[in-house]
């Protein structure tokens, strides 16, 4: 059981930010930061990528840099930090990661875990929902966060858990 | 075979292409266009990560040219590594014993 909670206010930003439209990749990439463990994770920061860390790639909705990574490395380090990739999709119901998102999130895990101990995670979002994925190690597959929950009022989750 | 865990190669990897090097019978690894930290120029340069004690330094890491960045550091050491000049700025105590990426991370702090 997973569980990662983010404040309304937090959430709205993010979605907010993911929506601007960017000279051309088709969608926007963020990391949540999070403190916690593999029961509970809570959100208390979001960076965004920066324009330039955007690189042109055909056939996926947006592809970052390596200096992008780098700086996210450096505040995972920095801050030991549990990092959870975000982006989003269209659609309504609970969302999911496609083929192209899983290959390049198992890419990057190992860095992750490489400077801070994790878990480490990813994000998908729609307008209406989230669901996520946890890594808590390098060589393992993810597994889904059972749930995740905007804390606000009203306070809204989403399960990812079997449970009704 | 390198003796490094492919773990900890595979780590390295989203910053740029890897490969394991030998030069005096010690392994090297060497990180193409690794990107540099905010305001650093050139904004990537292949690096060669020593992972292992060399110069009275626990672990080094050498680049392929000298970077301008924040942290100015003191670029006093160049070196022949594999057929191929490199540039080192002094910057100590990075153990050897860290993971290969953080290792890394922790020299690039040298440049601010």
């Amino acid at each position: 059981m997973s569980h990662l909670r983010i404040a309304a206010g937090m959430l709205a930003d993010v979605r907010k930010e993911l929506h601007r439209p960017h000279a051309f990749a088709y969608e926007r990439v963020g990391f949540i930061l999070c403190r916690g463990d593999t029961q509970l994770l809570v959100a208390y920061d979001y960076v965004p990528l920066h324009d330039d860390e955007y690189e042109l790639a055909p056939g996926v909705g947006a592809q970052y840099s390596t200096a992008a990574i780098t700086r996210m490395l450096r505040l995972a380090r920095e801050q030991q930090a549990c990092v959870f990739n975000v982006h989003k999709h269209w659609g309504v119901g609970l969302p999911s990661f496609s083929d192209v998102d899983l290959q390049s999130l198992t890419g990057v895990m190992p860095a992750f875990f490489g400077v801070a101990r994790g878990p480490h995670g990813a994000v998908v979002l729609n307008e209406e929902c989230a669901a996520g994925l946890i890594w808590t190690s390098a060589g393992r597959a993810p597994a889904p966060l059972s749930r995740v929950t905007e804390v606000g009022a009203p306070l809204r989750m989403w399960r990812n858990d079997g449970l009704a | 075979m390198s003796a490094f865990a492919q773990e900890q190669l595979d780590a390295l990897k989203p910053l740029g292409a890897v490969s394991v090097l030998t030069d005096g019978g010690k392994e090297y690894v060497l990180v193409q266009q690794c990107a540099m930290p905010p305001g650093c120029a050139p904004a990537r340069v292949d690096v060669l990560l020593c992972p292992h004690s060399r110069d009275g330094y626990p672990s080094r890491l050498f680049f392929a040219e000298k970077v301008n960045g924040r942290g100015a550091p003191n670029w006093h050491v160049q070196a022949r590594i594999a057929d191929r000049n490199w540039h080192a700025y002094s910057y100590k105590d990075v153990p050897a014993s860290l993971p290969l990426v953080q290792m890394l991370m922790n020299h690039l702090r040298g440049l601010g």
